[in-house]
């Protein structure tokens, strides 16, 4: 006697589910092997199965994926920090400069770094194929600012961590002449395994302003998207992008951009004020 | 100070690496989770912090996915869901026996295969509505199951519940699925309205199907 439709239709779930006993198996098998409303069936359920799979996946962006993986390392490296504590270990400053080596490794992470660990160590010299990227950092600059990851770090004197990371003094100390005050400051990936500090500011509380830290060997400043404004006999490079004004600059051998909503005069003076005082 | 020439690790922690590789999956249960794609990277964000704190209690060559997906519904119920669970809902009764009955075979190879593919938009528009409005842990079974293929053992972990309560949640939120888009099928005019029962087949007693189940749980 063949097993009942009914019988059968009780057993489809779990067997699309891929859990049926051998014998059961066998069971639908034959079955739906002559039955035609079981085998619809069969094929509606999967049709269904196929479509909640096909509204439910989803891939994550690159920004969170980044984000995640540097929480994850730095929650590895807080854990490293509280073992070491609690063994009596002495560290310095180990959660910030966690922070910004666990980006470094992010960015190793990301872009697949084709350099050797030795290369890496020495920043890329500006030249032709650096200032091709450079709109493209630039822009950079300004979705950071546009819509800013939170901060690793939030007391200034936690700033000198960064520098190991971004190769230069990380001291934008003109800035609070202006009354800016400091948000919090990060270390992001630029260009290869170089990094950026990125600090934000609010300008009488109603003014988001970004300043962006950087090796100019790293970011030359030859931006084809920026006009040149002389200041005193400083060169600034002004210009808008998606609404914002960006200013970048360079003093004494460090780059500095600014992205805020201010005009291109208040930014590149802001670029200018960020470099550190002689 | 010797910190600062230690050179940059050059390759991802392997535990770290490994749980990555289930980041679109874990985001995507997310955002059918909360219903919101910002909602859904925090919770990510959290689950994946902690399971960087719990990773000594993870079992090497076990199932991974499964393991994080457990932290994920425990933060969630944690963050997003202090009101209980919704028991009128999982222990009330079937919304409606007819997504246990019976639609004749032409009604279901016409809700399967539309003849236009461009009406296949609609249906996953569908699909998607249908599965918010499903009871969360309906929901989340259904995903686990068919979108992440982890077997009734690995939800029941991941849901900490009773296998057989994971089979019962399939069960009704698939139904509840199906009926949904057989009703829009046949709203669309894609199926015919009341699909006629075969003779033999009758309505299915939902408790005695339930205990079936659990026997072979």
């Amino acid at each position: 006697m063949t097993t009942p439709c009914r019988t059968v239709s009780c057993l489809i779930e779990t067997y699309l589910d891929d859990e049926l006993e051998p014998s059961q198996l066998l069971e639908v098998e034959k079955h739906t092997a002559t039955c035609t409303t079981c085998r619809e069936r069969i094929q509606l359920d999967r049709a269904i199965r196929m479509g909640v799979r096909r509204t439910v996946s989803t891939t994550a962006s690159a920004s969170f994926r980044a984000r995640v993986a540097h929480s994850m390392t730095a929650e590895r490296w807080a854990s490293n920090e509280r073992a070491q504590t609690a063994t009596g270990v002495p560290t310095w400053r180990a959660v910030g400069l966690a922070m910004a080596a666990t980006v470094a490794a992010v960015v190793g992470l990301e872009r697949q770094n084709r350099q050797d660990a030795d290369g890496a160590e020495q920043p890329t010299h500006a030249n032709a194929s650096s200032a091709v990227g450079l709109d493209a950092i630039i822009d950079q600059f300004v979705d950071w600012h546009a819509r800013p990851l939170p901060p690793e770090i939030t007391n200034a004197n936690d700033l000198l961590g960064f520098e190991p990371y971004v190769g230069v003094p990380v001291q934008p100390r003109g800035l609070s002449t202006f009354g800016a005050k400091l948000v919090g400051g990060r270390i992001l990936p630029v260009r290869e395994q170089n990094c950026a500090a990125m600090l934000q500011y609010t300008l009488d509380g109603s003014h988001r302003v970004s300043i962006y830290v950087f090796d100019p060997r790293v970011v030359g400043l030859r931006p084809s998207k920026l006009h040149t404004k002389v200041i005193g006999s400083v060169p600034v490079y002004v210009g808008q992008i998606r609404g914002w004004s960006i200013a970048a600059a360079e003093r004494r051998g460090v780059g500095y951009a600014i992205a805020s909503d201010l005009g291109d005069d208040a930014s590149a003076e802001l670029a200018l004020a960020a470099a550190p005082a002689p | 100070m010797s910190i600062f020439v230690k050179k940059r690790p050059a390759k991802p922690d392997p535990f770290e690496a490994q749980t990555l590789e289930h980041l679109d999956a874990l985001y995507a249960v997310s955002c059918r989770l909360t219903k919101s794609p910002l909602d859904a990277e925090d919770l990510v964000q959290d689950t994946l912090v902690k399971a960087m704190r719990a990773r000594e209690q993870y079992e090497p060559g076990t199932n991974l996915k499964a393991w994080l997906f457990k932290i994920l519904h425990n933060t969630f119920i944690n963050k997003y869901r202090r009101g209980g669970l919704e028991r009128v809902v999982l222990e009330g009764p079937d919304a409606d026996p007819l997504a246990d009955g019976w639609v004749s075979a032409a009604s279901m190879r016409a809700l399967r295969d539309p003849e236009s593919q461009a009406l296949r938009p609609l249906v996953q528009q569908e699909i998607h509505k249908a599965l918010d409005e499903l009871p969360e842990e309906f929901r989340l079974a259904v995903v686990l199951s068919d979108v992440e293929e982890l077997s009734y053992k690995e939800i029941a972990e991941v849901m900490g519940c009773p296998v057989g309560t994971v089979m019962s949640r399939l069960h009704r939120g698939r139904r509840l699925l199906q009926k949904r888009l057989y009703d829009h099928a046949v709203y669309l005019g894609i199926a015919p309205a009341g699909g006629a029962p075969p003779e033999e087949a009758g309505t299915i007693d939902i408790g005695e199907y339930r205990a079936r189940k659990r026997g072979l749980g």
